[in-house]
């Protein structure tokens, strides 16, 4: 019996799921806003008692922003914190389909010698897909058969980037 | 370059299926930025704990979490134990369990199966 064995998140297929998808999403933002926050302070080499002098907020305050299960800050403090760090503040609202595209595991493009039916299973996503035109069409509909050329950047780099240009939550 | 995540006698599995689905989406998201951050991850989502365990720490509304994990070779992660949370601390013979976990896993790499990936 083999003891140790991969763990399979499959969060693609659990984020089809609208509570567990509400709740992944909650949490994921929830750590990307502290994260970002401490990751830029850090950055400039500042302490949470500069950004309080420089918003008007208590240190513990500061402290408590930068801790991920924290949320009841308002937009306003979240601009006061950007201005001391000295940055922008970017939001995105990201379609639950395309979330979930960015956490499907990369699927293979058919290879030269692919038979006519699977040439045709392509064409057929390829035409749903052009078709697709936003939330109302149900989840479940949507193709999980986009070739490697139609996949966003890895979540990896999207972290990265989102770093690099600043508070884009 | 993210680590590949594995679990010892299927305590992930077994952890993850006695909870609500709020809990598990707040767990999961916790593994995947720990899969991808490592260390990196920061200091309120994992604490090293003591003797190479670490622990992944997840609150959701008032449930606490805590995953105990070790690295191995190849970027590795291995989830040893899974608690929830109910005193201030990890308790002594939860953190002793994952440590001898990781002292049969020195010992016996071969128990990880390498072609198996996280998705």
């Amino acid at each position: 019996m083999n003891l140790v064995k991969s763990i399979n998140l499959n969060i693609a297929q659990k984020l089809e799921q609208r509570e567990y998808r509400d709740a992944f999403f909650e949490e994921w933002a929830k750590d990307e806003i502290s994260d970002q926050i401490r990751h830029l302070r850090k950055t400039r080499k500042l302490r949470q008692v500069d950004i309080a002098k420089e918003t008007g907020m208590k240190q513990s305050a500061v402290s408590r922003i930068e801790q991920s299960q924290y949320s009841n800050w308002n937009f306003a403090t979240l601009l006061r914190i950007a201005r001391a760090l000295d940055a922008r503040v970017r939001v995105v609202f990201e379609p639950a389909e395309d979330v979930i595209k960015e956490y499907s595991p990369p699927q293979r493009k058919p290879s030269r010698g692919s038979s006519a039916l699977d040439v045709r299973e392509n064409i057929l996503f390829d035409d749903q897909r052009k078709t697709f035109i936003g939330p109302q069409n149900s989840l479940s509909s949507l193709s999980t058969k986009d070739s490697l050329e139609d996949q966003k950047l890895p979540f990896t780099q999207r972290i990265g980037t989102a770093k690099n240009q600043g508070l884009a939550l | 370059m993210k680590h590949t995540l594995f679990q010892y006698n299927g305590v992930y599995d077994e952890f993850i299926a006695g909870l609500d689905i709020p809990f598990q989406a707040a767990i999961d998201n916790r593994l995947n930025r720990l899969s991808l951050l490592g260390q990196n991850a920061g200091i309120k989502v994992t604490k090293p704990l003591r003797d190479g365990i670490f622990e992944c720490r997840i609150q959701s509304r008032r449930q606490q979490a805590r995953l105990l994990y070790l690295y191995l070779k190849g970027r590795k992660i291995i989830v040893a134990n899974c608690i929830i949370k109910k005193g201030s601390k990890v308790p002594t013979t939860e953190i002793d369990r994952a440590i001898k976990i990781k002292e049969a896993l020195e010992q016996h790499p071969e128990l990880v199966n390498e072609l198996s990936e996280i998705h």
